[in-house]
C-alpha cells in the first residue's frame, strides 16, 4: 500500500504531523542557485505524464484524463 | 475518414516535441526572461485578497517549490494533487510541479469526498496541496481512499 501523502496547506497553520504549512514547505528549498537548480532536470520515466485531469461524469463515473507534457506545450505554443 | 490532426496540432515551427528536461529548461527559461523584462511588474493579481506576485517572485517561488518538492524526496513521475481556488501559490506551485516532471492533478475541493476519494484512491499522490477551507474535507477524503485501498488489496 502507497504511503499516506503529506499535506502542504497555503494559507493554514502546522496542527500535527501530517500537516506542513507553505511557509515551512518553502524553506526547504531556499537554495536559488539556478545553475545547479538546472542540473535536477531528469526524464520522466511514466511517458512525460504532466497533468491529469478527471471529467465530470455527466454519462457515467468521471473518467481520468492523462495529457502529457508535449501536449502542455503544444497548448502554450498555440498561445504564443 | 480520419481527421488531419497534426496540421492543426504542429501548425508552428516551434512546436517540438520536447522531452521532460527540455520542457523544463523551456519553461525555465519563460520565467527567467520574464523576471529580466519585468522584475516588478505583476504576474499575479488575487482578485479576493489584492495580493500582488511579480515576475521576480514568481520565479523565486517556483524555484523554491521546486526544490521544496525535491527535498521531500519527489521524483518525475510521481503524483501530487492540489485542491485550492486561483490564488497566488496555485500557478507557482503548478509550474513548479511541470518544471519537476511530475503528474500534477488539480482536484476540485467542492466535490464531495467520496469522489475525491476515488479520484485519490487512481492516483496515489506523494503530496497533496490545498488551503485551509478545503482541509477537513481532503483529510476525510485521503481517510476514505486508504480505507479503499486496503480493502482492494
Amino acid at each position: 500500500m502507497s504511503a499516506k501523502p503529506r499535506i502542504i496547506v497555503f494559507d493554514g497553520e502546522s496542527t500535527d504531523g501530517d500537516i506542513m504549512t507553505m511557509e515551512e514547505f518553502l524553506r526547504l528549498g531556499s537554495d536559488l542557485d539556478l545553475d545547479t537548480f538546472e542540473e535536477g532536470f531528469v526524464e520522466n520515466p511514466d511517458e512525460d505524464h504532466a497533468l491529469i485531469i478527471f471529467t465530470t461524469g455527466s454519462t457515467g463515473p468521471p473518467k481520468p484524463v492523462v495529457h502529457t507534457s508535449k501536449s502542455v506545450h503544444y497548448l502554450m505554443m498555440m498561445n504564443e | 475518414m480520419s481527421l488531419p490532426v497534426d496540421q492543426y496540432v504542429l501548425r508552428s515551427e516551434k512546436s517540438v516535441a520536447l522531452t521532460t528536461p527540455q520542457f523544463s529548461t523551456y519553461l525555465l527559461s519563460v520565467l527567467k526572461k520574464n523576471a529580466q523584462l519585468g522584475p516588478n511588474d505583476a504576474a499575479q493579481i488575487d482578485g479576493d485578497t489584492g495580493k500582488t506576485l511579480s515576475h521576480q517572485q514568481f520565479l523565486e517561488q517556483t524555484v523554491r517549490t521546486v526544490n521544496g518538492l525535491r527535498a521531500l524526496g519527489l521524483l518525475p513521475g510521481d503524483a501530487v494533487s492540489m485542491f485550492t481556488r486561483n490564488q497566488t501559490y496555485t500557478f507557482t506551485t503548478a509550474t513548479a510541479m511541470y518544471i519537476a516532471g511530475l503528474l500534477q492533478h488539480p482536484g476540485y475541493a467542492y466535490l464531495e469526498p467520496e469522489l475525491v476519494a476515488e479520484q485519490l484512491r487512481v492516483i496515489k499522490p506523494r503530496v497533496v496541496f490545498t488551503e485551509a477551507f478545503a482541509l477537513e474535507r481532503v483529510r476525510a477524503a485521503i481517510k476514505v481512499s486508504r480505507l479503499k485501498l486496503k480493502s482492494s488489496m
